[in-house]
């Protein structure tokens, strides 16, 4: 049974999602989307259907503020997959000030919606000329970014090279492991956006350290931090990498301590680890407290077995981190050789 | 070798393309509704004159009598534009439905269907129809109760995910997220509040429990008199299908791989629930309890449909595995037939005579109160 895929497209208010959601509809080709929008706009779609939603975010009862869900798609999605024939491809587009973390969330709750639906990508477009500030000013503009997997910068022809430059940067700083495309009037190819397979953890996309900013001078490189994006908003990427196995009884113990002592704050991690004497790659990525994680292909030959991980949050110290995982590695006590 | 599944020596299927959501009875047995993903209702007839039976034998056992004729096959009324949403049996006969096109239709015993009233652009999510005549449709948070002389709309602080009439039609049940809003026609509104999002309703036979369940892997009860808590957790998985034994002495729900069963008979603060049927590999997608008997009917994602007993380990083969998950099972109101939908289409139903019941009663549980 194929899985219907879920893509969301999230994105400040005028940063041009309703423009991209337009010219991904009317490029379908005769594939038939299901478009859960949050008002009615002004689409009308041969083989399409709209389906206008108000925006339900509810708090899980199970004793975490992080757990969250949207009503609305779990009633219209349930409803979704009981279509005959089905549909090629649901299309969630958010309010501009929404968390995309409760979508992302709804989609790993729901029994049904496990089943029958597969999330494939948040996608988030911001408006190039706007992001940094908007950045500086809503909490919700770093959150978008955090739960993407593509952003687009949009409007790229409106900006200059250093409001260009700028937004990049930014974007880096909260999301490395997002890929970033410039973009005007949402014009990118369709295969660029749909079966991105964001979610699948046999394709996680964790982007090798730019060693050329960690802080040098440590020695022996057991791990390389990427300098930790500030910003007034308070989130903070860490990526780190690691050369030495891990040991999995004392990593998943420390993995699962985090979400569930700092999942409010944890917004996206995402990682993949090697673990002494598994020939496969252990992969996991998480939204909150919600964990995906699972034993993925073997490690190739040839291929270096280097842990890379990724935590996107509010008030991530890098050093704590890499001082917590240098404790589950293989010998953890002896000197490194 | 195992003898072929009951449904194919006692009951009839078909396979009309479409999802099914909802199955009822109608309130005089005489036909099933079967609420489709595409609009349609598919309305069969639920007496089939020269049809199998199993004529039980003098000296033990049972012999079975094949069908001499074809069931009457199924009418398709087209109700909705979009997909239906909803289903009830209507006091009045026929059959009431909800869908995404805003309708609410209602499908008589004859005739073609008569919309009763229209909300362009809206959901109507769910319906019930009370056995005093009252009938009540949700669309988001605004629920409308019509009775024959008056109407009345009901605005809940969420929107609504289920409506139950309790067991003597005077009291609707709304569950939202936060707990579930009981509306009466002779009293004001009350509302048992419980954090969480709560999704589906069943009312015990009696009408002094009322049970959600919730998005949580967990079930939540309120005693209707004091509106005392009852919490029930500890699932696997989310526990929507919900339905009180005849008696009432327990509630069997889905959510794990077999049937769990909590006690009711009444429900104790540290009571653990009892899982009965066969330890399958799939889980439990729906059940149903006998209104007679103290039989369970139930089916699993694969599309498997088994009968079982509280307490007891084994189950009786009604339907094999495929047309995907079984996503409604219910009985004629008399006890002696039991209908089916899958998630794929597949649909039917079959007789199940209480000879049935009484012969392996009779052979190996002689006490016929016993429940665990």
């Amino acid at each position: 049974m194929s899985r219907i895929p879920v893509t969301v497209l999230t994105g400040f208010l005028g940063s041009g999602k309703t423009t991209l959601l337009n010219r991904l509809l009317r490029d379908a080709g005769g594939r038939r989307y299901a478009v859960i929008v949050n008002e009615y706009g002004e689409l009308g779609i041969d083989g399409s259907l709209v389906v206008g939603a108000e925006e339900e975010v509810y708090e899980l009862n199970n004793g975490c503020v992080c757990c969250k869900l949207r009503g609305d798609l779990i009633r219209i999605a349930s409803a979704l997959v009981r279509r005959p024939g089905g549909f090629d491809g649901i299309l969630i587009e958010t309010s501009g000030l929404a968390d995309p973390a409760p979508i992302v969330q709804t989609f790993y709750f729901d029994d049904l919606l496990r089943q029958h639906t597969r999330l494939d990508s948040v996608i988030c477009v911001a408006d190039a000329r706007h992001l940094v500030a908007q950045l500086k000013d809503a909490s919700e503009a770093g959150e978008q970014l955090a739960q993407a997997d593509l952003v687009l910068l949009n409007k790229s022809d409106l900006a200059d090279a250093a409001m260009l430059a700028e937004a990049e940067h930014a974007v880096q700083q909260i999301n490395p492991t997002a890929e970033l495309q410039r973009s005007v009037h949402g014009d990118v190819p369709l295969v660029q956006l749909l079966e991105r397979g964001a979610f699948d953890i046999g394709r996680l996309r964790v982007p090798a350290l730019r060693l050329g900013t960690a802080s040098g001078g440590r020695g022996p490189r057991i791990y390389a931090p990427v300098d930790a994006g500030r910003h007034s908003t308070g989130l903070v990427s860490v990526a780190l990498s690691f050369e030495r196995p891990f040991e999995r009884s004392r990593f998943l113990p420390w993995l699962q301590r985090l979400v569930t002592e700092r999942g409010a704050d944890l917004l996206r991690a995402k990682g993949i680890v090697a673990f002494e004497g598994e020939g496969r790659r252990f992969v996991f990525q998480a939204v909150h407290m919600t964990v995906d994680s699972g034993l993925d292909r073997v490690w190739a030959d040839g291929e270096a077995r280097e842990t890379r991980l990724v935590f996107i949050g509010r008030g991530l110290d890098a050093d704590e981190l890499r001082e917590e995982l240098a404790h589950c590695l293989l010998d953890a006590c002896e000197t490194v050789t | 070798m195992s003898s072929p599944p009951l449904l194919d020596l006692l009951g009839v299927r078909w396979d009309l393309g479409a999802p099914v959501v909802a199955a009822a009875w109608e309130v005089d047995d005489g036909s099933i509704g079967f609420a489709l993903g595409d609009g349609h209702l598919a309305i069969v007839e639920a007496r089939w004159p020269r049809g199998p039976r199993i004529e039980p034998r003098s000296a033990g056992g049972a012999t079975l009598m094949p069908a001499e004729a074809p069931a009457p096959p199924p009418r398709r009324a087209a109700c909705h534009s979009g997909g239906c949403l909803s289903l009830a049996a209507d006091a009045s006969g026929g059959f009431l439905t909800g869908g995404d096109d805003g309708r609410v239709v209602h499908v008589p015993r004859a005739g073609p269907p008569v919309i009763l009233s229209h909300l362009p652009g809206a959901w109507i999510d769910a319906v019930a129809s009370s056995c005093a005549g009252v009938r009540a449709h949700s669309s988001g948070r605004r629920v409308y109760c019509v009775a024959a002389d008056r109407g009345e709309v009901i605005d809940l602080p969420a929107p609504a995910t289920a409506l139950e009439f309790s067991p003597d039609g005077r009291c609707l049940a709304m569950a939202h997220s936060g707990g579930v809003t009981l509306w009466s026609s002779a009293a004001a509104p009350r509302r048992f509040e419980w954090h969480g999002y709560h999704r589906s309703i069943a009312w015990s036979p009696d009408g002094r429990y009322l049970v959600t369940s919730m998005q949580e892997n967990a079930l939540h009860g309120w005693r209707v008199a004091d509106g005392g808590d009852i919490e029930m957790g500890g699932y696997p998985g989310q526990p929507l299908s919900l339905s009180f034994a005849h008696d009432g002495r327990y509630l069997a729900t889905s959510g794990g791989m077999r049937t769990v069963c909590w006690r009711f008979d009444p429900p104790g603060a540290t009571d653990q629930p009892a899982e009965c049927g066969i330890a399958s590999k799939t889980p439990v997608s729906c059940v149903s309890c006998h209104p007679k008997q103290p039989v369970i009917a139930v089916g699993h994602h694969n599309g498997a449909v088994l009968l079982c007993q509280p307490g007891r380990g084994e189950g009786l083969f009604i339907k094999g595995s495929g047309g995907g998950a079984v996503n409604v099972l219910g009985w004629s109101r008399d006890g002696s037939r039991l209908a089916f939908g899958t998630q794929d289409g597949v649909f039917g139903w079959l007789v199940l005579p209480e000879a049935l019941f009484y012969s392996r009663k009779d052979a190996r549980h002689p006490s016929k109160e016993t429940t665990t």
